[in-house]
């Protein structure tokens, strides 16, 4: 790649003292991620996936490594990343509209310009005609685009994503991945995912990374090649599915003997 | 079938279904709220009008009428609501400033905590009217104890309610705020502060209902005017009458107030997105 990666990982550690043990939620991760590429994190719980996705959001400090975002060291939350929570976390005394313009505050922009990037980026996530509700007069779905396009409304070029769909029923979730790879299409920004489901890993991302636990640790880094819109009954798909299962099942093998 | 069941069915002629039941003559809650009053005020005029008890002690609910409409005329009563009504708002809203003040320090500080919140507890259990004697040889009977008695009485639910309410605040929202480069000004002001806006004035409501008993009672205990002196006074005069006056002016006040405080909260919560 000649470009310089948008997020880089090295050598990045990170304990937490759980009842006089100290357990290692992230021993010795390197990754990178180059502009919009989308890279899924999938591993059993307690694998660190969570605390990668935090570390970079700044929520967490690594004990030890570095963190880059675009070149710069992160040294607090907010700081050219987004977040997508797993709940959409929108505020319930805001409209749609304000809690996507409460993200621009910090930007000190105009508020006719913050009210004209908070309108196209709602239009983006197709809830327009929805601007003035509260969140919720939305459902599941509506909210989680409306999470998305919050994400987006600060034009990071990062956009972290910690099981943004999880909370939604299947055929809701297939829809929403659909949404969010032609969202993505128009609005290119690279994407950190994690998610506990194969197939969500192996519809939207470039590349997979498998974890595993005690201690948190890369496993393998999957690419996927699959040209897109990626179907999930083709042999390709199914291949890959076959060979991730495995990657994490002999794990399980593992931590059971 | 159960004999219960046997005479039901004989006395309506049909099976109790929830569906007649919902169709039957359902009153209002206005209606249920005044059957109670308005059945003690019948019992009130039976005993007078039967003579049971003396009216030195219990007049008849028509002079208490004419007292209570003689007072109004005279601006007696209108100058007593007045003075206790400025007592209380002094009170609230310096009780409240300074109990959100600390139930934020307490909230926002685990050290504030530690160091003062064992004092506070006892400072709260001694109620407001535990402080009189104490008071009145510090300050006299002026309107400095009112005050401070208020003040008081209002401050331990608010710092109470707004230590809770703080810690209230989902851990999500401070995340967010976080992730999304909010100031720790703005932090406060745009999410901290909304999100506990209905448990605040849920303690607020809490602390004007007390702030409104420690009112009436202090007056009847230290003071020279105001709606609980009038009742002391008419006692001392053996006018049970105008102390029923005062009673009744007390009650509906409070209950005025009360009204007016939920209608205002179940609003803010409205606001606010919660369920209501």
């Amino acid at each position: 790649m000649s470009h310089p990666p948008i997020l880089s990982l090295r050598s990045v550690s990170k304990s937490f003292a759980v009842d006089d043990t100290r357990f290692h939620a992230l021993t010795d991760v390197d990754l990178e991620i180059a502009e919009n590429e989308i890279v899924a994190l999938i591993g059993p719980s307690g694998c660190g996936k969570s605390t990668l996705l935090r570390s970079v959001a700044g929520l967490e400090q690594p004990d030890d490594g570095s963190i880059r975002i675009a070149g710069q060291p992160v040294t607090r939350a907010g700081q050219e990343s987004a977040v997508v929570f797993q709940d959409h976390r929108l505020l319930p005394w805001l409209s749609l509209r304000g809690n996507v313009e409460l993200a621009l505050e910090p930007l000190g922009l105009s508020a006719t310009e913050r009210r004209r990037r908070a309108a196209a980026c709602i239009d983006l996530v197709g809830l327009t005609q929805f601007a003035d509700s509260f969140p919720r007069q939305l459902s599941g779905g509506m909210a989680q685009r409306a999470a998305i396009a919050r994400a987006l409304v600060v034009e990071t070029r990062l956009v972290l994503m910690d099981e943004p769909f999880g909370a939604l029923d299947s055929i809701l979730r297939s829809r929403m991945q659909e949404e969010l790879l032609k969202i993505w299409q128009r609005h290119r920004v690279s994407i950190l995912i994690v998610t506990h489901d194969i197939e969500e890993a192996l519809y939207l991302a470039d590349r997979v990374v498998v974890m595993r636990a005690q201690p948190g640790h890369i496993h393998e880094i999957v690419p996927i090649d699959l040209p897109r819109p990626r179907r999930r009954d083709s042999a390709a798909f199914s291949e890959l599915r076959g060979r991730l299962l495995r990657g994490l099942a002999t794990q399980d093998h593992e931590v059971a003997a | 079938m159960s004999v219960v069941e046997t005479l039901g069915g004989a006395a309506s002629g049909l099976p109790a279904s929830p569906l007649v039941r919902r169709m039957g003559w359902r009153p209002s809650r206005a209606v249920l709220a005044t059957a109670a009053p308005l059945a003690l005020l019948g019992l009130w005029q039976a005993v007078s009008t039967l003579g049971l008890v003396a009216p030195q002690i219990l007049p008849a609910p028509s002079r208490v009428a004419q007292t209570f409409l003689e007072l109004a005329a005279d601006g007696e009563l209108l100058a007593a609501a007045r003075i206790s009504a400025w007592r209380l708002s002094v009170g609230l809203a310096l009780g409240a400033t300074l109990g959100f003040a600390f139930g934020i320090l307490l909230g926002a500080s685990r050290r504030a905590e530690e160091w003062l919140g064992p004092s506070f507890r006892a400072i709260a259990a001694v109620p407001a009217l535990g402080w009189i004697p104490l008071l009145i040889l510090l300050v006299g009977i002026d309107e400095m104890l009112k005050i401070i008695i208020l003040t008081k009485a209002c401050f331990v639910p608010m710092a109470i309610a707004t230590r809770d309410a703080w810690r209230a605040v989902p851990r999500g929202y401070a995340e967010l705020g976080r992730t999304l480069g909010l100031s720790r000004r703005a932090q406060f002001t745009r999410i901290t502060l909304p999100s506990m806006t209905p448990m605040v004035f849920s303690g607020l409501r809490l602390a004007s209902g007390q702030a409104f008993v420690s009112l009436v009672t202090c007056e009847m205990l230290a003071a020279t005017e105001g709606i609980g002196y009038l009742m002391v006074w008419g006692r001392t005069l053996f006018q049970m009458d105008m102390v029923i006056v005062g009673m009744i002016v007390v009650g509906a006040s409070g209950i005025a107030l009360d009204q007016l405080l939920r209608l205002t909260e179940r609003r803010i919560r409205a606001r606010m997105g919660e369920h209501v």
